[in-house]
């Protein structure tokens, strides 16, 4: 929205980069970004920019990306920044951010990218968000549009970065010395998508591991061919954002089109539209950019859009649990624009493994599996009819990429077959390095070669099936929030202290919602009713999620035996009825509390 | 960002009434995040239809100050003055 200094060009006379580079297609056999940039100069092919109605804004051959981002490499490195130095770069969907992006990978410098505020009034969050990851990363530069400079200038105010500009600065200084080597095992960039905003935790990506899940997701998961185009809405702050699209075309010299989020979430349709418009044939998106456009459509007048989706060969579903119903819902909307329910496309990854780990095969649709929730309990995914009154149903994620392993292991570490339910270990070339100046967290993350990566799961024949998080992230409308700093805000509400919240998502697939269940001394109802009001508003203004607030007794909230709070066992007592809630409208006899 | 404009502030308000799912009474004060429950999709639902409604652009810069119905019209008088200048 803000890209207009981008190409200087009349939009009139601009043209999207053609869906065939002209050159032999390689899918990402390089030993580098910096190499498949270079051979994807080689060809027509890059990156356009649509305008929230619809209109072509900016264009970026891979040619033109790569002259300019070696002339800012030269610019950078004119500096005093130093080979490894970290550039946190504000991620707005525009030619400036990739053109930076890649002059850091030509330099050796690491970018780090970054979110932009989506919120009314959360002013203080966003800013703590930022200066939490300039603190982590020890940005020594930060970068971005230069409405944005004042925000970043507060986050960073008592950090020593040595400048803060807006994208255009760079270009205004001069060239100086020679582009270094870069090798197969430098750091390619630093991802924080999968951090907490209190806690952040920078994923440390090496241009192996980039190249060699790049490679996965062309060859296997994708089957890029010369004939197919994307298109992405995603943020380029967020790992599917970047490196699906950005980093998977430019690694495959694949066009994509791109639509900045802000402005899928005014006009989601402009999605579909620029996409039958420029005949593109894969884009990916979470459960909820599915849901927006079949409600919005559900409200058009018959005949009132032009859509033509019969090219479309991959509808890639991720970042979130797959909601069956919703997909279902979008099939049958779009149907009439020559949909078909052949192209979803599941799969499942997470920053730490760059971004994927398996794919489900094109063409297929989804695989659904209905499995008994009781015995989910235990552990185990026994198969019940789709209509029995405790199935659940979950969605296949596909096959593990080839030259990676994936291993389900149990608590006590042994590996499960069939459909045992365990914790789910991935290991192969695309695991990151480790969570930057975290040797804690990256040792309790990577063991013996292997990623734990949080999450449960099963196997349906050669089919991961995923479950849930043990990790206790939630997802919410494609967002991680994590429950710490849902606490972090209840426990600073008057009248609360540590330890006296626990954020959990109550329900299951499709009802999923997210909740709080917090300690209550008060024993009046209007003094609950209040704690109640204040906890939603102060949860509302440092995530942005409305949650449901659910008052219990004191020293109601389980404690592992470290005296860590068990937010999974909070979440199961209360479902089974053993903590109750606290009545908001009468008042109950006051409770004793020496915790 | 007081002193809002109270005929701004007058057009918002049946903008957002297909927002208000939390039956929240409309005024200048009303507080989008706490009041309204707002989170980032609907604020650019919402937006959108505020663009559409003002013919104006909203840059998301300023969302970040925006907390109240009145600093929202007031961040629209002042867009609508810059784009007439």
């Amino acid at each position: 929205m803000q890209d207009s200094a981008a190409t200087l060009v009349p939009s009139t006379s601009l043209k999207p980069t053609p869906t065939s580079s002209g050159k032999p297609k390689r899918l990402g056999d390089f030993a580098t970004l910096c190499e498949a940039l270079d051979y994807a100069a080689l060809g027509d092919a890059g990156f356009n920019f649509y305008a929230a109605r619809g209109p072509l804004s900016a264009t970026l051959s891979y040619r033109a990306l790569r002259d300019q981002a070696q002339s800012l490499a030269l610019r950078l490195l004119g500096t005093d920044l130093k080979r490894g130095d970290r550039v946190a770069l504000l991620a707005a969907t525009s030619p400036e951010f990739l053109t930076l992006f890649f002059s850091c990978q030509y330099a050796g410098l690491i970018p780090v990218p970054m979110p932009l505020p989506t919120a009314f009034g959360r002013r203080e969050a966003y800013i703590d968000q930022i200066r939490g990851q300039l603190t982590s990363s020890q940005a020594r530069v930060a970068l971005g549009p230069k409405e944005f400079l004042p925000l970043v200038a507060e986050a960073a105010a008592h950090l020593s970065l040595a400048f803060i500009g807006a994208y255009a600065d760079i270009a205004g200084m001069p060239e100086r010395g020679a582009l270094p080597r870069i090798g197969a095992q430098d750091l390619s960039y630093i991802q924080y998508s999968s951090g907490s905003t209190r806690f952040p935790k920078g994923v440390m990506v090496a241009h192996a591991n980039l190249m060699a899940n790049c490679f996965g997701m062309n060859t296997f998961g994708l089957k890029v061919t010369a004939e197919d185009r994307g298109m992405s809405w995603l943020p380029f702050f967020h790992d599917m954002g970047l490196v699906g699209f950005v980093l998977c075309g430019s690694t495959s010299q694949t066009s994509v089109d791109f639509l900045a989020t802000e402005d899928f979430a005014r006009r989601p349709l402009t999605w579909l539209k620029v996409f039958s418009d420029n005949g593109a044939t894969i884009t990916y998106a979470p459960s909820f950019g599915y849901e927006l456009c079949a409600r919005r459509v559900s409200t058009m007048a018959e005949g009132s859009l032009q859509l033509d989706l019969s090219k479309w060969r991959i509808a890639g579903i991720g970042g979130e649990m797959i909601k069956p119903k919703v997909m279902q819902a979008f099939a049958s909307a779009f149907k009439p624009y020559g949909f078909s329910d052949k192209a979803f496309c599941a799969s499942y990854g997470l920053a730490e493994t760059v971004l994927a780990v398996s794919f489900s095969d094109n063409d297929a649709g989804l695989t659904l599996d209905h499995v008994d929730k009781n015995a989910l309990q235990d552990h185990r995914a026994d198969p019940v009819a789709e209509d029995a009154p405790d199935a659940r149903t979950f969605v296949a994620c596909g096959r593990v990429l080839p030259g990676h392993a994936v291993e389900i292991r149990d608590d006590d570490g042994a590996v499960l077959s069939g459909r045992a339910v365990g914790r789910i270990f991935f290991q192969g070339p695309s695991v990151m390095l480790g969570y930057l100046n975290e040797d804690e967290a990256t040792a309790a993350a990577l063991i013996d070669g292997w990623l734990d990566t949080g999450d449960l799961g099963y196997w349906l024949a050669d089919e991961l099936v995923i479950v849930g998080r043990a990790k206790d992230m939630m997802i919410i409308n494609g967002r991680n929030v994590w429950p710490q700093d849902i606490e972090w805000a209840v426990e600073h509400t008057d009248g609360l202290r540590s330890g006296d919240s626990a954020a959990v998502l109550l329900g299951s697939g499709d009802t999923e919602q997210p909740a709080v269940l917090v300690q209550c001394r008060a024993s009046k109802a209007a003094d609950r009713q209040r704690l109640a009001a204040d906890v939603k508003a102060k949860v509302q203004e440092a995530v942005g999620i409305a949650c449901e607030i659910i008052l219990v007794a004191p020293r109601s909230l389980p404690k592992t035996s470290s005296g860590k709070l068990a937010r999974a066992r909070a979440k199961a007592m209360y479902e089974r009825g053993e903590i109750t809630a606290l009545p908001l409208d009468s008042d109950g006899a006051p409770i004793a509390d020496e915790g | 960002m007081s002193g809002a404009p109270a005929e701004t502030v007058a057009r918002l308000i049946p903008l957002l009434e297909p927002f208000n799912k939390t039956g929240a009474h409309l005024s200048a004060a009303t507080r989008f995040t706490e009041d309204l429950n707002f989170d980032s999709l609907i604020v650019m639902e919402f937006v959108a239809a505020v663009e559409d409604a003002f013919d104006i652009s909203v840059p998301l810069n300023i969302l970040p100050d925006v907390a109240t119905v009145g600093q929202l019209a007031a961040a629209i008088e002042k867009i609508l003055g810059e784009e007439k200048s």
